[in-house]
């Protein structure tokens, strides 16, 4: 072993990180080399020096702060999220995602003026109402109107025909049921859309949202609550 | 028969609870555990932020951010991995952001300023002279290899999980260790043969024991 591999190496030999046969030729060489050996010393001192360093302490209100901050804070408080498990991404590419709506909106106009133009109205029953003196509960689907059900989930342990059941019999605490885990799930899976996107900070539901589309494409009828 | 503990008096002993079980806690909401495990963390967090940052007002800042995101987003921890790593990974995000932005911003911290005219006042002897001139080495490290370095070295964390907190290979964590101390010994040379000759060869009359 010569000087430059030994002493590239005398920092894990002082700390016990070599394995059995380097740790034997560097003592070796160590016996024989007096440089070496003065290297030794002075990586010893390093590492005591390191092992003393001045603890520096936090000020004495720092907890008192940090609760107040967190008190204070709005819920919703905007905070980047790089470090977070991301969402799944949706089908859709970057501009089929921008023009989506507007791919919408023409289709319907679309759709109307094939319906409308030929003669006469066509009725058009609003699969969900909106909230109203008539209807005072709105539906299921009055806090997002354009609710999407993404079928393809991972993780999700509910299966879907019970999804199915417990999402038709105007179950209001539908969510509730959901263990935390499955819960858990929906967010970190990305199956976020419009049902969990109120979930609470503390992880219970706020609004309940239910899909206006169940996992097996079934339109949700007589949903109202 | 063993009596069963019930969960109230368990709760009682937040200090003794490993971290899972505070981060449970934690996300049913209850804060007094949450300041178990600020308590827990926040000094060595520091330790490691003031090192990494060179300022300690900074550093503060950067922990109370941490801790902040960890309440936020308490439920979205995933119990697979060790509560400590996640904290650290959060802190060391926010501190990497923090060496960017003062990189695009020319960067002058008052009180590092003041700080470093009131230091010629104290008085100085050899132990702490190296100590001194070791913590201004640290700093000077590349980032990459001072966090590796400040993680290992001076908080005493295990290979793998630095691996996990830097999401690098470990090896390429083992080198960057490495690399680090062999850089600081060299920074450090000149200053070595100097106390090598006050203490006439004996590490044991610098003081350091």
């Amino acid at each position: 072993m010569n000087c430059r591999k030994a002493r590239s190496l005398l920092s894990a030999y002082s700390k016990g990180e070599l394995s059995h046969s380097l740790r034997e030729r560097l003592a070796q060489h160590l016996e024989e080399c007096p440089a070496c050996r003065k290297q030794e010393a002075s990586v010893g001192q390093i590492n005591q020096a390191l092992l003393h360093l001045p603890e520096r302490k936090l000020s004495d209100d720092f907890n008192m702060r940090l609760f107040e901050r967190i008190h204070n804070a709005p819920n919703g408080e905007r905070v980047r999220t790089a470090h977070l498990p991301r969402k799944a991404p949706s089908g859709l590419s970057y501009w089929g995602r921008l023009f989506a709506p507007a791919v919408g909106v023409v289709g319907a106009m679309v759709l109307t003026l094939t319906f409308l133009v030929p003669g006469g109205t066509v009725e058009t029953t609003p699969a969900f109402a909106p909230m109203s003196a008539e209807n005072p509960g709105g539906t299921v689907d009055r806090y997002h109107s354009t609710g999407e059900y993404r079928p393809a989930l991972r993780g999700f342990a509910l299966d879907h025909a019970s999804f199915d059941s417990m999402a038709t019999t105007r179950n209001v605490g539908f969510f509730e049921q959901l263990s935390r885990q499955q819960k858990r799930d929906f967010g970190a899976y990305g199956y976020y859309s419009p049902m969990l996107r109120n979930v609470n900070r503390s992880g219970s539901m706020r609004h309940y949202v239910l899909p206006t589309v169940s996992p097996t494409n079934k339109l949700i009828k007589d949903a109202t609550f | 028969m063993m009596k069963k503990r019930s969960k109230g008096k368990n709760l009682l002993q937040r200090d003794k609870m490993p971290d899972y079980e505070l981060m449970k806690a934690i996300q049913k909401g209850d804060m007094v555990s949450f300041n178990a495990l600020v308590d827990r963390y926040k000094n060595r967090l520091y330790n490691v932020i003031v090192r990494m940052l060179n300022s300690s007002e900074t550093a503060e800042d950067i922990v109370q951010e941490t801790f902040i995101r960890v309440h936020l987003h308490k439920m979205s921890f995933d119990f697979r991995y060790a509560v400590s790593t996640w904290i650290y990974t959060i802190a060391l995000n926010l501190a990497r952001n923090e060496l960017r932005r003062r990189k695009r911003v020319q960067f002058l911290d008052i009180a590092d300023f003041s700080n470093r005219l009131k230091a010629p006042e104290e008085k100085v002897d050899n132990s702490s002279k190296l100590r001194e001139i070791l913590d201004k080495a640290v700093t000077k490290l590349p980032v990459k290899y001072r966090q590796a370095f400040i993680l290992r070295d001076l908080d005493q964390l295990s290979y793998e999980e630095i691996a996990q907190i830097l999401s690098v290979p470990l090896g390429t964590v083992k080198s960057r260790v490495n690399r680090a101390r062999n850089m600081l010994r060299n920074m450090l040379k000149p200053n070595m043969e100097e106390l090598y000759e006050l203490s006439k060869g004996s590490i044991f009359t610098l003081g350091l024991f």
